[in-house]
């Protein structure tokens, strides 16, 4: 079905949504992705692909969290879902699965 | 400022574009990455990434317009009219391509007269502040009108003296000569004496030189940049050489200017400063010419200060003549001496006698428009037509939409959805097919049309505009009938009686009656040019060639010798030199002939010996000039019989009567001879009194007669004795008759239009019925079946499927009879020689029509009425 595989962003999007737990709102999860692949990302791409991700199914999310820096508005937070969570695994394996085909000799001959 | 926040209005901008939903979090986020970018790298950065940000938040998915499961279900709904819509039309292949086709070929011609109309009203209107220039123009004071645009060079100094309010005048003086630098030597048509001021006039870029002294010397020069090409192949440094005029002035260049626009009224190449006029060597141009108010050979332009009010100073001046110009001469000539003041950019379409080229005429372009309307009106009529007669297969469709809630407003919306697609792809086809064919368009009709330019803009939204009105207007009538359709009365399938019949059939009248009248009028331009090409002039213009001498007194002194050197050959039958050809446009003379009681001008030519022979004059009674007679050369004047008839003379009465040339009563000639009567000008005029009398200084163009026989030859055997006799003056002619029907441009242009138009309207009407018939046959298609089983024979089918609409045709041809005699009369009331009948003109034009929609119906109904009755009557 279209909609189930995982761009790259998005598999970062996801993972950054999984290690902030409850705090996973927009301005959180692009820290997050800056801080551990030093990538700057704008906003606007990590909101749209954290709606796009809930509309697949990835992600579900709620409202709260408003504070005064943000002007009494409130966060849009962010929780992974099991549909999200099987995804991910999935690509994890996959990525394993292949890992595990190439041939030992040519890792570590160096020849990649 | 709103101290150390984000600006308000990019928060609002993002309020307005994103869906609330979003809204609140993304003003959130933006607002907590703001004042840690404001902390971090100060306020004014956070400004500008915070702008940045939010502008980078224009996406789609958080769009309140762009959302799929947006509240508003008319933006769904349009997502799904306009699918629908695509998928209704690539159905119906046939009948959509019709509707493009059709459309499109509308679109074209409306396109084309759009951006023609446009053109011919922009001209003169690139010189700065266009309006407060005017043309002094010349009237009776009794009709109190301009009808003469040359004007006295004395007039225009005068009267900016003496008239306040003209804040600069330019007059010119239009003097073909011989430009020649180095070994190059050009015959220049478009040189005109000028004066200084003429640029605070009319608007020029100087490429070299300076405007405001340019034109003050005597004996200087502006040259436009296409000749500074021509004659240097280079349009830098130019100024300060100098090109000899005539093979005796010495002028220098002293500015190089903008070629002067494609839309002029007139066009001029070089520009000589008045002040070298005392030393020309045209006497008549150095003499009477500068000075009189009553020789008229100058075009007088001025510019009005701005607070002047044009129409008074129109009033002030109109009897200027009787106040500033010489009392004997206004009493003779004041009635003809009104002054009249013409806006510049009027001057195109309101042309008066004696332009220095073709203008434009208004009531070409008032039907033109007209063509235009009916023409879009025929492709939309064509929608209209074939969308409603489909009703029936979408009215399943209505039914459902109707009985899931639908208003009938929104399927109202529906249809017009539908249609304003097609005319929009219709109207990118056409374009298409501008951009291709203009090329061609302009080289046939000797036009300049542009179209990617900020000055067709206007035209262009116009054009789209129009198309969309006309895709409204023509889903308007289809959206009507096909809403209203009672979904009961669809599902029970009751269908209405075919309401729609009759005023499908009175669109396929009005297109057809429309195409008739067009091609009637094609018909009547062209037969009425042939007739005029083919009618006898009276004058011979073939086998005669003419080389002009542009006034240069060299040549006209020495052309005796020319003559008998030509006529020596075998190859010339007979040379002359005259003022004018036929086709040229005459001069009228003071005169007073015996018994009348007050001067007259009189159309008058200056010709010399051998002239009658040379252009096959004949004479009715007393002699042409003579040579070895001395007197002839005084006043002597050969007339002709409706000059003789106007004064009540037969010709034998009007021999010896005696003759003034100028009305001043010093040296009385008389009438030697009268010639019958020929048309030297178009025959939209009728023939005009002529006066021939010898003039060696009106002497212009040498004509000479060839014997017949191998004109390229001939033409050789000529050049060789002119570069003996003159190798300074180059070899340059045209034959009398080409020049001639120059005079049929106009008219033939026209018929060329036209024409073109009423193809377009035919194919568009045909395409319509072919639709229509397809359609219909269609539905009949099982009506067709039974009555084949029942025995009917395909004549009877035939007759049963065409007859209504051959019915239709005929109505058609009855409407457009009276109305084509209508327009034919109309148009030919222009001309003083018209072709004898045009009846059987106004009765083939729907024979035309007749014979082209037959074949489309009977056509299509042979088809239908050959189906097999078993294939199509297996499923009931």
């Amino acid at each position: 079905m279209k909609g189930t595989s995982l761009g790259e962003f998005e598999e970062l999007c996801l993972l950054a949504v999984g290690i902030l737990q409850e705090d996973a709102y927009g301005v959180s999860v692009k820290e997050q992705i800056e801080k551990h692949t030093g990538r700057k990302s704008t906003l606007s791409t990590v909101h749209s692909t954290l709606i796009r991700l809930e509309k697949k199914g990835f992600l579900e999310s709620r409202m709260g969290g408003a504070t005064e820096l943000r002007g009494g508005r409130t966060k849009r937070i962010f929780q992974i879902t099991a549909l999200g969570k099987r995804s991910m695994n999935e690509a994890r394996d996959l990525r394993s699965r292949m890992w595990d085909h190439i041939p030992k000799i040519l890792w570590e001959g160096g020849a990649v | 400022m709103n101290n150390g926040q984000p600006p308000k209005w990019i928060i609002r901008l993002i309020e307005w574009y994103c869906h609330p939903d979003y809204s609140k979090e993304i003003i959130g986020d933006l607002q907590e990455l703001f004042f840690k970018w404001k902390s971090e790298k100060g306020l004014l950065t956070a400004r500008l990434l915070y702008v940045f940000n939010a502008l980078l938040f224009a996406r789609t998915y958080n769009s309140r317009f762009l959302q799929h499961h947006s509240r508003s279900n008319g933006l769904m709904m349009m997502r799904n009219y306009f699918l629908v819509s695509l998928r209704v039309l690539g159905r119906n292949k046939v009948t959509t391509a019709i509707n493009i086709l059709g459309l499109s070929l509308g679109l074209l011609g409306f396109t084309y007269i759009a951006l023609f109309i446009a053109q011919e009203q922009s001209f003169d209107r690139h010189h700065e502040d266009h309006e407060e220039v005017y043309r002094l123009v010349l009237g009776p004071l009794d009709q109190n009108v301009g009808t003469y645009a040359i004007t006295g060079a004395a007039m225009a100094p005068s009267l900016h003296r003496e008239y306040p309010g003209i804040s600069s005048f330019a007059r010119f003086r239009r003097f073909p000569s011989l430009v020649s630098y180095e070994n190059q030597m050009f015959y220049e048509n478009e040189f005109y004496f000028t004066d200084a001021t003429v640029f605070d006039v009319f608007t020029h870029q100087f490429l070299e030189g300076n405007e405001k002294e340019a034109l003050k010397e005597p004996n200087s020069l502006v040259i436009t940049e296409s000749r500074a090409l021509k004659i240097f192949g280079s349009n830098k440094n130019i100024v300060g050489k100098t090109l000899t005029i005539d093979n005796q002035l010495n002028y220098v260049i002293t500015g190089v200017i903008d070629d002067v626009e494609d839309n002029s009224h007139f066009k001029y190449h070089y520009l000589a400063s008045i002040a070298s006029i005392p030393t020309h060597h045209n006497e008549p141009l150095r003499t009477y010419q500068m000075t009189s108010w009553y020789a008229h050979y100058f075009y007088t332009f001025f510019r009005l200060e701005k607070n002047v009010e044009p129409t008074d100073l129109d009033q002030q001046i109109r009897e200027a003549a009787k106040h500033h110009s010489d009392p004997d001469n206004y009493a003779l000539y004041g009635t003809n001496m009104g002054l009249f003041l013409q806006p510049l950019s009027e001057i195109h379409l309101n042309p008066l006698n004696g332009e220095l080229k073709p203008q434009g005429n208004k009531d070409t372009l008032a039907i033109l428009g007209v063509i235009a309307m009916v023409i879009l009106a025929l492709g939309t009529f064509n929608y209209t037509n074939l969308t409603t007669a489909q009703s029936i297969k979408r009215s399943k469709e209505v039914g459902l939409r109707k009985t899931l809630g639908a208003a009938q407003a929104q399927l109202i919306h529906q249809f017009i959805v539908e249609s304003v697609l097609i005319t929009l792809v219709s109207l990118g086809i056409a374009m298409g097919i501008v951009l291709l064919t203009l090329p061609y368009f302009n080289s046939h009709f000797n036009s300049h049309l542009a179209i990617w330019t900020i000055e067709t803009l206007p035209i262009l939204v116009f054009v789209f505009a129009c198309s969309l009105l006309a895709g409204l207007i023509g889903g308007l009538y289809p959206a009507f009938v096909i809403s209203s359709y009672k979904p009961t009365a669809i599902f029970r399938g009751i269908q209405k009686k075919r309401k729609g019949i009759s005023f499908r059939k009175l669109i396929v009248l009005a297109q057809f009656a429309i195409s008739m009248i067009l091609i009637s009028m094609t018909l009547v331009v062209y037969q009425q040019v042939a007739f005029m090409k083919n009618t006898k002039l009276g004058i011979d213009t073939e086998q005669i060639m003419v080389i002009p001498t542009n006034g240069n007194s060299s040549i006209n002194s020495s052309f005796k010798l020319l003559k008998e050197r030509l006529e020596q050959l075998p190859e010339v039958s007979q040379a002359t030199i005259a003022e004018l050809t036929p086709g040229d446009l005459f001069g009228g003379i003071i005169a007073r002939f015996e018994g009348m009681q007050n001067n007259r001008s009189f159309p008058t030519t200056g010709v010399s010996f051998d002239y009658m022979k040379t252009f096959g004059l004949k004479l009715l009674a007393g002699r042409d000039f003579d040579v070895t007679i001395s007197s002839d050369s005084t006043e002597r004047a050969i007339i002709n019989e409706t000059l003789a008839n106007q004064l009540g003379w037969s010709p034998e009465e009007a021999i010896g009567k005696s003759y003034d040339f100028g009305g001043d009563k010093i040296t009385p000639g008389k009438v030697i001879g009268v010639m019958e009567d020929y048309h030297f000008n178009s025959l939209r005029s009728p023939i005009f009194p002529i006066v021939l009398t010898v003039r060696p200084d009106f002497f212009d163009k040498i004509s000479i007669r060839l014997a017949g026989g191998n004109v390229a030859n001939q033409v050789e055997k000529v050049r060789e004795i002119w570069q003996s006799q003159y190798p300074d003056w180059p070899f340059e002619y045209y034959f009398a008759d080409d020049h001639f029907y120059k005079e049929y441009e106009a008219e033939q242009k026209f018929g060329g239009l036209i024409f073109s138009f009423s193809v377009m309207a035919l194919v568009i009407g045909s395409l319509g019925l072919l639709g229509i018939v397809l359609i219909d046959t269609r539905h009949r298609l099982k009506e067709i079946c039974i009555r084949k089983t029942l025995g009917a024979s395909i004549s009877n089918i035939l007759k049963i499927l065409s007859g209504s609409y051959l019915k239709v045709v005929t109505a058609s041809i009855a409407i457009s009879i009276p109305l084509s005699t209508l327009f034919a009369r109309n148009w030919l009331q222009d001309f003083a020689y018209q072709m004898k009948s045009y009846a059987w003109i106004i009765l083939s034009a729907p024979f035309i029509v007749v014979l082209v929609a037959l074949l489309t119906v009977v056509a299509l109904s042979f088809n239908a009425a050959n189906a097999n009755p078993v294939e199509i009557l297996r499923d009931e």
